[in-house]
């Protein structure tokens, strides 16, 4: 693996393209697509695509042809056989056009997500009866079609919910149009964003069918094992040598399922929060759409101002003479301030454009609303019980969560309660959350059940 | 009867008060804004409001303003109008400079462009591409180069940009507006730069858009009264 690791170093530079070289390739590929040259292309054809991407900014104004030539030359270009003077795109270069392409428009996104995950991932009752036939469907159906096709849904998913944020922002700014168009277009937006969620969240509750296959067949491996009597010679030795292996195969295999879906649970639950910060964000603005469009345009307007008012400076920038300057509380102690610190993934961006469909756009803001209603309601429930906990220092959460369930008569809320309220805990440290394995007996005739939980401010426990 | 003669200051006896009131006081004097992120001190504030309040306002003179943005608050103390209360000596206050003008109103709106963000954060890469190809790049690229090229090198943007702003990202860290990690100005290479550099813009950065709450809000009537004066100056 050492070995591997220096081995991609030394050759990272040539495996992976500079952004001027990148550029040349796929430059040069669009012009064979649409037949502009042809596919053994001449060095004067790889010169005039050099020139033309230095044109769009990108690198050198002056590039050296002959050194990005030799660049590739390394692992995108190669002469074709009979023809010493011409080049043609190598298969490795073609293969990394086809990741790009793929990551951009991402074509199986479109297809229905959890029907294809049942038809190729899921193992059929019965069907599997010796460690061949789960093997085989471990490589075949779960590692090349299911797991490919949930982690590339969701990173279409991740990236929709990239772009669309993108769009949501910038929504916001448009001076020219009314607050009805603005709120219709959010609509739109967050529809297109539900839909994909909800697939996702369906294809994600089919591991609990999984699960139960997986469970099944990894007993019946261990079942063998315990029906086969104890081995006398060294052919039963070797029977039970086989079957004692084929049930670590299948736990292993069962480990690896299990590890799959933990990951993805934990980027679809990331994934999922940004889209729902988004739409919290959106409930914020139905009231006051208009003075929050008109405050950001007009500090985006401030911002132009200010940077007109100001002027280059070798040591600081300067601002002209007249312009309004503040003042700011400053008193010195020698003390130093340990800040809180967080380290985040900076955001991948993407532009897709989508048509309109207007009974979509109504079907989807239906649905949209539902949602914020909910959403709404886990909200207030979350504020007043953050509102006790720094008032009081503890919160008797049990009681809470059957408050909740009576009012508002859906399980979903007073579960989503408890799940940001854990999330509070853990990024303040001051809080704790105290779980005693036992039910109240006002609540053991509830449908639903749960612990005795308690949180805590430090200074109560 | 018995809470007439109550004393204002009483609240200083609590334990949890003694526990953490040097941390809040030296932090709202240094002109630190104070949010959740702050926790045991942001508790602080959220526990005893009128008391520090009244204790603020009777022995410095100055305002312990609460501000809300998001739904998330903030607080800090801030100068009573036309008065510096207790502070008056110039060691005790400071003028925003220039750049930290301009940066603060730069991450303002960087914060509001980011409005459905969940995190409000900014990479070496979205400074270098709000510069280079923003709406405003032109400017921008005036003010930190003095002159509108298509590229600058590495050495431009390590002496001219990063060595000019990282003073201010400290500054503002120290007073709650971000959140992050900076690259040392000496000894670092752009790399080194490019990779680290990485903050989150606090919700206390809407301090700015208190601190412009008129000229943003009446922008087209300050404009016109601000180029007016400019006229009547020269």
């Amino acid at each position: 693996m050492e070995q591997n690791l220096n081995q991609i170093y030394q050759k990272y530079t040539q495996l992976l393209p500079s952004r001027e070289e990148g550029m040349v390739i796929f430059h040069l590929n669009q012009r064979i697509k649409s037949e502009d040259i042809d596919t053994c292309f001449s060095r004067s054809d790889i010169e005039n695509v050099v020139q033309e991407i230095a044109k769009l900014g990108v690198g050198d104004s002056t590039p050296n042809v002959s050194r990005i030539i030799n660049q590739l030359l390394q692992y995108f270009l190669e002469n074709p056989p009979q023809k010493p003077y011409r080049y043609q795109l190598t298969e490795y270069a073609k293969r990394f056009l086809a990741l790009v392409e793929n990551k951009l428009n991402n074509r199986l996104k479109d297809v229905p997500l959890k029907e294809s995950f049942e038809q190729f991932a899921l193992p059929k009752s019965g069907q599997i009866t010796n460690i061949i036939q789960l093997n085989q469907w471990f490589e075949l159906g779960f590692t090349d079609n299911g797991r490919k096709l949930v982690t590339r849904h969701l990173e279409a998913f991740k990236d929709d919910v990239l772009s669309l944020t993108k769009k949501l922002n910038g929504i916001l700014y448009m001076e020219e149009q009314n607050a009805r168009f603005k709120v219709e277009s959010f609509a739109e937006i967050f529809g297109e964003l539900g839909d994909r969620s909800d697939q996702i969240g369906e294809t994600l509750a089919l591991r609990n069918s999984l699960d139960k296959e997986i469970d099944s067949l990894v007993d019946s491996f261990y079942q063998k094992i315990e029906e086969f009597k104890n081995p006398t010679n060294e052919q039963e030795q070797t029977q039970f040598n086989t079957l004692k292996h084929d049930y670590e195969r299948a736990l292993e295999i069962q480990k690896e399922v299990n590890a799959f879906f933990d990951i993805v649970d934990t980027k679809f639950e990331q994934i999922v929060e940004k889209m729902q910060y988004a739409m919290s964000k959106f409930e914020d603005l139905k009231d006051n759409l208009r003075y929050q469009s008109k405050f950001k345009i007009n500090t985006r307007r401030f911002l132009k101002f200010t940077l007109e008012q100001a002027a280059y400076n070798r040591e600081s920038p300067v601002l002209n003479v007249g312009f309004p300057k503040r003042y700011l509380v400053s008193e010195s102690f020698k003390f130093i301030n340990v800040n809180h610190i967080r380290f985040l993934n900076p955001p991948k961006r993407q532009v897709r454009k989508r048509t309109k469909n207007e009974a979509y756009v109504n079907q989807a803001r239906d649905k949209i609303t539902k949602k914020f209603g909910s959403q709404h309601k886990i909200r207030e429930w979350t504020q007043r019980c953050k509102q006790i906990l720094i008032k009081e220092g503890k919160l008797d959460f049990t009681e809470h969560f059957y408050r909740i369930l009576d009012e508002e008569k859906d399980v979903k809320i007073p579960l989503a309660v408890s799940h940001e309220l854990v999330r509070f805990v853990s990024d303040n440290p001051d809080y704790e959350i105290v779980i005693k394995k036992e039910i109240l007996t006002e609540f053991r005739s509830k449908d639903v059940l749960t612990w005795k939980t308690k949180i805590n401010h430090h200074t109560y426990s | 009867m018995e809470n007439e003669n109550k004393s204002p200051y009483l609240f200083l006896e609590y334990e949890d008060v003694q526990r953490s009131f040097a941390d809040l006081n030296i932090s709202l004097l240094e002109g630190r804004h104070i949010q959740i992120s702050d926790s045991r001190i942001f508790h602080l504030l959220e526990s005893y409001p009128e008391e520090l309040k009244h204790y603020y306002e009777s022995l410095y003179g100055l305002e312990l303003t609460h501000d809300k943005y998001d739904n998330e608050s903030y607080y800090y103390l801030n100068f009573p109008l036309d008065s510096k209360g207790k502070l008056s000596e110039s060691s005790r206050y400071k003028l925003l400079s220039d750049q930290n003008t301009i940066i603060g109103i730069m991450l303002l709106n960087i914060y509001h462009e980011k409005f459905f963000d969940k995190e409000k954060e900014v990479t070496w890469d979205d400074l270098v591409k709000i510069i280079t190809e923003g709406e405003n790049s032109n400017l921008y690229r005036k003010l930190w180069f003095n002159d509108i090229r298509d590229n600058y090198d590495h050495l431009d943007w390590k002496k001219k940009f990063y060595d000019k702003i990282s003073n201010t990202l400290k500054e503002f860290q120290k007073l709650g507006w971000i959140t992050g990690v900076f690259p040392q100005k000496s000894g670092t290479e752009i790399a080194q730069i490019q990779e680290g550099l990485r903050f989150q813009i606090n919700v206390s950065i809407n301090r700015f858009a208190k601190l412009y709450e008129h000229e943003i809000h009446h922008f087209d009537k300050f404009v016109e009264t601000y180029h007016k004066n400019h006229v009547e100056r020269l």
